[in-house]
């Protein structure tokens, strides 16, 4: 015969809860996810993220964020490093502000730049930084826009910089490259992805 | 699979006025800190450093000002911009801060009485990883009541 109540079921030791939550936390899913990183062991000429639009576009992604420490072989103290979108080299404009420790400066290019790195000249183990936001890029009917916070002590360099690939085609790609030279053991790359509501 | 990130680890909120403010104990587990900064209107130029070294720091900074001007500077700590009285915000990031192989690159913004922006970039020039951050004033003046500091860890 079944229990029918359950104290007289003979346990002595328990908990009634009102909700199926049982006094547990509400699970909350995140909508800012580490999705991929790269972390150089040895000399590279470029570092690429594929596939972005299949895999994460796809998964609800709608925005992507880089966040990067990068140093190049370029024998010069620094040396500019880029991001292609999907191989694209043309239909591109970058701009930015910068301040060289003694004034402040505007630039454009025709390219996307990620701003001023070291190279092998400069002091060892150090590495310039940038956050790249990356924003609505596996939407059908934008062009891509990037904006950028870079800086290198070793030059002296801080800037702030946006661009955009004039193309509506879905991001499916990212390339970070110096310019006639390679990124260096110690470079890393995170790729994170932000969903929308 | 995806992972989450931005775990908040720790947040001080000062219910008195204090002189410095030190996170400690700082877990090695996460990619980057970002660190925020809310501090109501007060006196003294704001510092940050790391695992109580003062020194080996170097900074670039621009920023534009009330007079409608500009300017870039460097500097050898992880200050603001000014000592003069006013509100400061700020938000830091703070790069492979437990790599052992590399110095320790920030990268923040920072405004200041809601008339100075600045964007600024500095180096600690150490390949230890960083277990503590302290907030100061090393030039005079205290963090006033409210001022609010908040770390939050980038997922590795």
């Amino acid at each position: 015969m079944g229990v029918v109540k359950l104290s007289t079921a003979g346990i002595l030791d328990y908990q009634k809860y009102s909700s199926f939550l049982a006094g547990n936390a509400a699970f909350s899913p995140s909508a800012y996810d580490l999705l991929e990183t790269e972390i150089l062991t040895g000399t590279t000429a470029s570092v690429t993220f594929s596939s972005l639009n299949s895999t994460y576009g796809a998964a609800g992604y709608q925005h992507l964020q880089m966040r990067a420490v990068l140093r190049s072989d370029y024998a010069s103290v620094e040396r500019t490093i880029i991001i292609k979108i999907n191989s694209a080299t043309t239909s591109l404009r970058g701009h930015g502000l910068y301040g060289a420790g003694s004034s402040v400066l505007s630039f454009n290019y025709s390219s996307l730049q990620l701003g001023s790195y070291p190279g092998s000249s400069a002091t060892s183990d150090a590495f310039g930084a940038a956050i790249v936001d990356i924003l609505d890029p596996f939407s059908a009917n934008k062009n891509t826009t990037i904006k950028v916070l870079n800086g290198n002590t070793t030059t002296p360099w801080i800037a702030l910089q946006s661009g955009a690939w004039f193309d509506t085609t879905a991001v499916d790609s990212l390339e970070v490259v110096p310019l006639s030279a390679n990124l260096v053991t110690g470079t890393r790359i995170s790729l994170y992805g932000l969903k929308a509501a | 699979m995806a992972t989450p990130t931005y775990t908040a680890l720790a947040t001080t909120t000062l219910t008195s006025a204090a002189a410095s403010i030190t996170f400690s104990s700082i877990s090695s587990s996460y990619r980057d800190i970002v660190v925020a900064l809310d501090a109501p209107s007060a006196s003294g130029a704001q510092r940050m450093y790391f695992n109580g070294d003062t020194s080996n720091v170097t900074m670039v900074a621009m920023y534009g000002y009330p007079t409608s001007s500009t300017d870039s500077y460097t500097d050898t700590g992880i200050y603001d911009t000014t000592g003069n009285t006013g509100t400061r915000l700020g938000i830091f990031h703070i790069m492979d801060y437990s790599a052992t192989d590399k110095h320790k690159t920030v990268l923040y913004r920072y405004e200041f009485n809601a008339a100075t922006t600045m964007a600024a970039a500095a180096r600690w020039a150490s390949t230890t990883a960083i277990t503590s951050i302290v907030f100061d004033k090393p030039f005079g003046g205290s963090y006033p009541v409210g001022t609010t500091i908040s770390l939050y860890g980038i997922e590795a």
